[in-house]
């Protein structure tokens, strides 16, 4: 059985630590050491083994996205299944002429987003009453953060920092939480997040730190120190 | 990039809920989750399409056979009501057609009144039920196609009936009196 390597540098996610090295590098004999373009090639000649290679090489990414999008790991999981089946049966297609990465993401961020809506469509209904108007798709249903007293323990008050500022989160609007979200995964360049999102790099930044701008603001109305 | 420390509490707190809530990584398994589901869908394709072929043409055949099929009915004894003699009655033409407006023309009618199928080729003789079992006998025989036509005769088989009478409609036209209006004088 062939192994395939990924020679690629790894990753620098731009808003938090850099990441650690998360793929194994193969030293078995037999190891073969190509692009993805290479094992695109392979498998557009009929290669299965190729083809797993980068879905191996690729569904960390391709999972993290889909997570963004629809916040659920088990719906991720299926989105991911899914870009993964869709670029596979139009591989034909792909021409090279931008980065299968790339173009893979693509695919898996309208997949998640067709899922959102239609995830949205039934939480609406299911919602219906107790919604309020802020957003417009599932994160949106979890219920806001009440006005109420902090803890001033300082492991209690951490946790319930924690909490609230996920709940807070996921009340962002649509295009500050993707943004913000897909920043955070750890796998994805302003690049690869712009090409996903349809918007240039600079509206990308822009949109992640007005989202850190609204957390930050509504924290602090709930009673919150930025020591 | 500054650290947690420098950049404030409220930033640290972000940054961790955010990578706890991203950082997440799937099942183990999703390469053969995803080979598995690849070679699911073509099989599920061939087996969609011949049932949907089989089912489409059950559905044809069945519409096809119920809409073709003869209905076994006995024929109507009215039809020869209407084909039996009577005097035509004397009316009186009535009032003059409505104007067509220009550039329209009226339709045409039929110089020559068709009779009906019945008396042309017959009765249905291939047909045998309670209702005319017994007058099969006097069905008259079919025309040839160049005969002249005749009119037939079922006398005997169905009792004359009166000619309907239609009295011609009186209308008397309305007259309007002219209507005549008086000056009232205005004394000062």
């Amino acid at each position: 059985m062939k192994s395939y390597v990924d020679r690629r540098s790894p990753h620098i996610f731009p808003t938090s630590p850099p990441v650690a090295e998360s793929r194994e590098r193969v030293t078995a004999p037999d190891t073969l050491v190509v692009t993805d373009l290479e094992l695109v090639r392979l498998a557009q000649a009929g290669d299965t083994e190729a083809f797993g290679a980068l879905v191996e090489r690729n569904r960390r990414a391709v999972f993290r996205a889909a997570l963004a999008a629809v916040g659920s790991p088990s719906e991720a999981d299926d989105v991911a299944q899914e870009a993964f089946v869709t670029a596979w049966r139009k591989l034909s297609g792909f021409r090279g002429e931008s980065q299968f990465r790339t173009w893979l993401l693509s695919i898996t961020w309208r997949k998640a987003i067709d899922r959102r809506k239609a995830v949205s469509r039934w939480l609406k209904l299911a919602a219906s009453s107790s919604r309020d108007e802020a957003g417009d798709d599932m994160f949106d249903v979890v219920e806001q953060v009440p006005s109420r007293e902090r803890p001033q323990d300082a492991v209690m008050e951490s946790q319930a920092l924690q909490r609230d500022i996920r709940k807070l989160i996921r009340s962002l609007p649509r295009k500050l939480r993707d943004a913000l979200l897909l920043a955070g995964t750890g796998e994805h360049t302003y690049e690869e997040i712009g090409q996903m999102l349809g918007a240039p790099v600079g509206t990308v930044k822009w949109r992640v730190a007005e989202a850190r701008r609204v957390l930050k603001r509504k924290l602090a109305a709930m009673g919150y120190v930025d020591a | 990039m500054h650290s947690n420390e420098e950049r404030g509490r409220l930033d640290g707190a972000i940054d961790r809920a955010v990578r706890g809530m991203m950082q997440i990584d799937p099942r183990p398994g999703l390469r053969h989750r995803v080979e598995g589901r690849h070679a699911a869908r073509p099989g599920g394709a061939l087996w969609i399409g011949p049932a949907t072929a089989a089912a489409a043409l059950s559905a044809v055949i069945l519409v096809s056979w119920t809409l073709l099929r003869t209905p076994d009915v006995p024929p109507a004894p009215q039809s020869r009501i209407a084909v039996s003699p009577a005097p035509a009655p004397d009316v009186r033409p009535g009032p003059p057609e409505p104007m067509t407006p220009q550039g329209q023309t009226p339709r045409p009618t039929s110089l020559h009144p068709q009779p009906p199928a019945e008396a042309v080729f017959g009765p249905r003789r291939d047909r045998v039920s309670a209702a005319n079992v017994g007058r099969v006998a006097e069905v008259a025989p079919a025309a040839a196609p160049d005969a002249p036509y005749e009119q037939p005769s079922f006398a005997g088989a169905v009792a004359p009936i009166a000619p309907i009478l239609i009295a011609p409609i009186e209308i008397a036209p309305i007259t309007i009196a002219p209507l005549t209006v008086s000056a009232i004088p205005i004394g000062r």
